[in-house]
């Protein structure tokens, strides 16, 4: 008896239409901004406008993060664009850092 | 310090007499942050972190070099603070706004900072005496003006 021949299925490798980023296969950097009793809440909602073009309603509701819970994570990047954001945010004296995921 | 007219992207500010003597004091007080107060992360790994952290200082350093010549070049401006009968009118376009707000906002800091980085409760009942009352007195002049230029700016 002959057996029935199975179709053949080719192994699901390579060839996909979407191509990943390079940035997205990276490890992420938060950038965190931390509470301090100094920066004026007013100002740190302007700089959040100014640094990452946010919605003043986006940029207050990270404000009032940093300012209730003591942080607010702002963004998740590639290291080197947490780096340029953490530079911007220290150029106006906000206590900001980048820490690894 | 009020705002008393805006038009277009130039904001015209009053100030008393003392006001403008206050202002002009303190914004030539910058830098007075460390460059050394920023790090880069909380928890620093990988052997790249002290170069990494050695290029966020140099970019600082040379930020404020920049901004501290602008500030110079303001106090130095012929007219652009004029004396007016109750006191002195500022004219600021709003990129000047935008640079003098981290100018006050650095030196405000660089005034907590010397005070010893108080926290909210203990900057309250912070003890006046020879040695802090100019930091305080810095400290809290800054965050007025700042009020007032983002009041004008409605941030």
């Amino acid at each position: 008896m002959a057996e029935i021949a199975e179709p053949e299925v080719s192994p699901d490798v390579g060839h996909s239409d979407e191509t990943e980023s390079r940035e997205s296969l990276e490890p992420g950097y938060l950038v965190v901004c931390w509470d301090d009793p100094v920066n004026l809440m007013d100002y740190v909602s302007h700089v959040f406008q100014k640094v990452f073009g946010w919605t003043k309603s986006k940029a207050e509701f990270h404000m009032l993060e940093v300012h209730k819970h003591g942080k607010s994570i702002l963004t998740r990047e590639s290291m080197e664009k947490a780096e340029h954001y953490v530079h911007q945010l220290q150029k106006a004296s906000l206590h900001a850092t980048m820490e690894r995921e | 310090m009020r705002c008393i007219e805006s038009a277009g992207d130039n904001f015209f500010f009053e100030l008393s007499v003392k006001e403008h003597g206050w202002f002009t004091e303190l914004i030539g007080r910058y830098p007075m942050v460390p460059v050394a107060h920023h790090s880069l992360s909380r928890a620093p790994s990988g052997d790249e972190y002290e170069a990494d952290q050695a290029l966020l200082e140099e970019a600082l350093a040379e930020h404020r070099a920049q901004t501290r010549r602008q500030v110079q070049d303001m106090l130095e401006e012929k007219d652009r603070f004029q004396k007016t009968a109750s006191g002195v009118r500022l004219r600021l376009e709003s990129g000047e706004i935008d640079w003098l707000l981290e100018v006050l906002n650095d030196v405000r800091v660089g005034c907590w900072i010397r005070l010893g980085k108080p926290d909210t409760a203990a900057i309250s009942t912070l003890e006046i005496t020879s040695e802090n009352a100019g930091l305080i007195w810095g400290m809290e002049l800054c965050g007025f003006f700042q009020a007032a230029l983002m009041a004008a700016r409605e941030i």
